[in-house]
């Protein structure tokens, strides 16, 4: 089309000739940065100056829920907590105590504790008599569906769904046990919020065990079936405390991800809030393009014995105007406990 | 931070130059990406690619006037995506009344006429803007260089969108002479 032309060929207009178009522009787009002026906290940022010289890095065994809920460990795993961190677990920590059994194989979901945003549900797989499960891993198909005490079902900014097993005390006899650890955002949930309660809803149709056999990985179905799970919980099965951590916003630096590049940006982070397990943290959305992942590291919770935890990111939602990242860390935290975030 | 400054942090591969050049240039490139694809995701998608190109040319390049160089950048890689994505999806995009518009300016050329280059076609846009009124040359450029809509030049030179409208008319009528005078056919 020829007058396609014209609109491309004036890509090659003069620059001198956009400068002095982009003249008043300039003036309005001043106009308008006056106005979004970012706030920076001085008094926050020279706080967190202080704790990080005083922190005492300390990491718990990755996995170390997986020890906690085996059991043998717990007492191990426990001592490695706060009085107020042992307290949380004490607290949450929940019997389902729920089995479905289908032609000999019984899954059991025995214990589990939840922060409304994150949950872990420990279970158990019993084989028939003789049957030994001494696999390396076991899994399970299935679905997965979580609703409202009121039947309706949540829809997810994000959600994430993990699996692991807890260490085999006997692997000749025909149990094995895993951990599932699931977290979640809500999006449109229209006012509903997790730690209000929710029923979370398990129907698993074939268990699978996958083995190392000369070095190649096998697999094999043990059985097919239903198993369906209902597990309600409520206010008593949540550890509903949060604490919001920031007074004002501040600034901090971020990396963002574009294509195969990294930049290094400031965000204005206006929430950081602290649950049992997780937290989730706001921050302003740059309105500088679509990209493709917006990372705080490395950042930490500050306890007040100086103790700084590592903040892991779980899940990054777009919430127009801002982004709401969900984080987890490697233990339980007791508001009590903590004495400031250390923003990078 | 001026310019020159964002482009020595360019040539520095410091990332601080991307965020400057986000702070300062942001909604610039995302107003002249919106004017063009009217959609915010394919704008801001637009915008990181122009950030990106940006920082794949620099070095070597060393433009002398950063803003012209990104906003020509910003509205090369919008005109190649709103061709990608085609017409019928992009409702509200100013392109096709830009186009319509533009039809004005085809000369009716009754000799053998020269077909230029773009490059050429570049030139000869560049002497006839030299010879316009330096109003008249603004609000064609916002108009079919940023593809900014009538209504907002009027706003942002606080005159009448008549008066837009008639500044604009003229000068296509003169641009469309300029190239019967130069003997161009496109």
């Amino acid at each position: 089309m020829k007058q396609m032309r014209i609109l491309q060929a004036m890509n090659m207009v003069d620059d001198a000739y956009l400068e002095e178009m982009n003249d008043m522009k300039g003036k309005e787009q001043r106009r308008k940065r006056k106005l979004i002026t970012c706030v920076v906290i001085a008094a926050v940022v020279s706080l967190l100056g202080l704790g990080v010289l005083a922190s005492e890095y300390s990491v718990l065994p990755e996995y170390w829920f997986h020890s906690f809920f085996s059991g043998d460990n717990r007492l191990e795993v426990m001592g490695k907590l706060t009085e107020k961190q042992q307290e949380v677990l004490s607290r949450g920590l929940v019997e389902i105590d729920q089995s479905v059994t289908v032609d000999g194989w019984t899954i059991t979901l025995e214990s589990g504790i939840s922060d409304g945003y994150r949950m872990f549900v420990k279970y158990r797989i019993d084989g028939p008599e003789g049957v030994v499960l001494d696999g390396e891993q076991y899994s399970m198909d299935g679905m997965v569906h979580y609703m409202t005490p009121d039947g309706e079902e949540i829809n997810f900014g994000s959600m994430g769904f993990h699996h692991g097993m807890i260490p085999d005390d006997d692997p000749s006899d025909n149990s094995t046990a895993g951990l599932f650890e699931c977290t979640y955002t809500a999006s449109d949930a229209e006012g509903f919020s997790f730690p209000d309660g929710f029923v979370w809803t398990y129907e698993i149709d074939a268990i699978w065990e996958y083995g190392l056999a000369e070095g190649n990985l096998q697999e094999r179905k043990l059985c097919e079936g239903k198993w369906k799970f209902e597990v309600l919980f409520d206010e008593e099965y949540i550890v509903a405390e949060s604490v919001e951590l920031i007074d004002e916003p501040v600034c901090c630096a971020a990396k963002r991800m574009y294509r195969h590049h990294e930049f290094d940006v400031e965000l204005k982070v206006i929430s950081f809030e602290l649950r049992a397990l997780t937290a989730t943290i706001k921050f302003d959305m740059p309105r500088t393009g679509m990209w493709e992942g917006i990372f705080i590291d490395p950042m930490y919770i500050v306890l007040k014995d100086g103790t700084a935890v590592e903040i892991q990111e779980r899940a990054q939602s777009n919430c127009g105007d801002w982004i709401e990242c969900l984080v987890t860390f490697d233990r339980p935290m007791s508001m009590a406990d903590v004495a400031y975030i250390d923003f990078p | 931070m001026d310019d020159q400054m964002i482009v020595d942090l360019f040539w520095r591969r410091s990332q601080d130059a991307i965020a400057e050049t986000a702070k300062k240039y942001g909604n610039y490139c995302y107003r002249i990406a919106y004017n063009i694809l009217a959609n915010a995701e394919d704008s801001e998608e637009c915008v990181s690619d122009t950030y990106l190109k940006v920082w794949e040319s620099i070095p070597p390049t060393r433009p002398n006037r950063f803003s012209a160089f990104i906003g020509k950048i910003t509205r090369h890689l919008a005109i190649n995506r709103y061709a990608y994505l085609t017409a019928e999806k992009r409702g509200g995009s100013q392109i096709p009344l830009a186009l319509e518009e533009l039809a004005d300016c085809i000369p009716d050329l009754k000799t053998p006429a020269k077909i230029v280059e773009e490059k050429e076609l570049g030139d000869v846009i560049n002497q006839f803007l030299g010879e316009l009124p330096a109003e008249s040359r603004k609000i064609f450029l916002q108009r079919y260089w940023s593809m900014m809509p009538v209504k907002e030049i009027a706003e942002m030179y606080s005159i009448t969108e008549s008066k837009v409208k008639m500044s604009l008319m003229r000068t296509r009528a003169k641009f469309k002479h300029y190239l019967q005078k130069e003997g161009i056919a496109l």
